[in-house]
């Protein structure tokens, strides 16, 4: 013990200890990886990040997959069976086909008839 | 000696300090577990709600309300109706009524029975051709002159209003098959276009009974007129009969 603490004392010994100790401090912060500096740990973020990708594909894009195949046959079946394009246009040509019958209808009902020839009959009719 | 003590102190401290794990990640693990919880509770458990929602109402659309079996029944039943009643109908819509035997009442009734609004000429003709002309001015007192135009004038009215009828309603069948065969192919969606159509259809074949109604009406006030005008011809006539027989026997005035 006492050899130690007159080896400690000794100048060169003591600027040794120091300087190694400084050299520690500085290995032992520069080494340290980046993504650790400031208590920030990179890898546990990216961990974490893959975890909400796994559960976005399983719990959110599964359910919304299914919607969109029930919207894709609602839309076939509004296509096919309620909303054909065949039957609307074939209704639109029917109502403008319609509208010359329509036409003569108001005209057969406009029609002058009166035939009386004297002026009095003419009044009255 | 002390300030070696502390610079070895605080060379420890700064090691442990860099060396130990921090409390980060535990406080990243609780934002993630977090967003995790969030994204398969409320986020997941909403869309797998949708996705039910949306299933239940395409089913209840395609088995209860609108089922193609039924749709396909409906317009089958159409196809049968139309096979089994149109052309009898058809049938009773241009079987002819026709009877006159002679050449004017022929020609007249085939006018009338045209359902042609451009014969109205040719009836026109057929009519003074079959009941006489119109007496010129003096030919007869004025009052019977009166009657017997308008009264013409009445019948050949009357009777170009039913042409005119006759040909509105020869368009209104084609119009009704035409509607039928719509309904036909017609789909649930456009069925109330189709129902339109054949409202406006039934309004205007209304409003063309209404005229016919309304000439009828006309007719059976002109006969009243006429019965009336009668009455008031013969009492006329029986006054001035009076009036001579006293005038004869010397009691006139």
């Amino acid at each position: 013990m006492t050899i130690l603490r007159s080896f400690v004392r000794k100048p060169l010994v003591r600027r040794i200890a120091l300087g190694g100790a400084g050299v520690l401090i500085v290995s032992t912060v520069a080494v340290q990886p980046a993504h650790s500096q400031f208590g920030i740990d990179i890898a546990a973020i990216l961990a974490g990040l893959k975890e909400i990708n796994s559960t976005l594909s399983s719990a959110v894009a599964s359910p919304l997959k299914a919607i969109n195949q029930v919207e894709q046959q609602e839309q076939q079946f509004q296509q096919n069976v309620l909303y054909p394009i065949s039957a609307i246009n074939s209704a639109k040509q029917m109502a403008t086909g319609f509208t010359a019958s329509f036409t003569s209808f108001r005209q057969l009902g406009a029609l002058n008839i009166s035939s009386a020839t004297l002026p009095n009959p003419q009044q009255l009719e | 000696m002390k300030a070696k003590a502390m610079s070895l102190g605080a060379s420890m401290l700064v090691m442990a300090l860099l060396l130990f794990p921090t409390g980060a990640y535990a406080q990243f693990g609780g934002i993630f577990s977090a967003i995790l919880s969030t994204i398969t509770g409320p986020i997941g458990g909403a869309l797998t709600d949708i996705n039910q929602i949306r299933s239940s109402i395409l089913k209840t659309e395609q088995q209860a309300l609108w089922p193609v079996r039924l749709i396909t029944q409906a317009q089958n039943y159409i196809s049968t109706i139309k096979a089994s009643y149109r052309g009898w109908m058809n049938q009773v819509y241009t079987l002819p009524v026709n009877s006159a035997n002679l050449q004017m009442s022929k020609s007249l009734e085939s006018a009338f029975l045209s359902g042609q609004i451009g014969q109205v000429g040719t009836f026109a003709q057929s009519y003074t051709s079959t009941y006489g002309v119109q007496p010129a001015s003096g030919a007869a007192p004025q009052l019977n002159l009166q009657m017997m135009d308008i009264e013409d004038a009445v019948a050949k009215d009357a009777t170009v209003q039913s042409m005119a009828a006759d040909q509105a309603t020869t368009k209104m069948l084609q119009t009704a098959q035409r509607i039928e065969d719509e309904a036909q192919t017609t789909a649930p969606g456009t069925a109330a276009m189709v129902a339109a159509e054949a409202r406006t259809a039934e309004l205007a074949s209304i409003a063309m009974q209404h005229k016919l109604l309304a000439y009828q009406l006309r007719e059976a006030a002109i006969q009243l007129g006429h019965r009336g005008s009668i009455l008031k011809q013969s009492t006329s006539n029986t006054q001035n009969l009076n009036q001579q027989i006293l005038n004869h026997l010397g009691g006139g005035q």
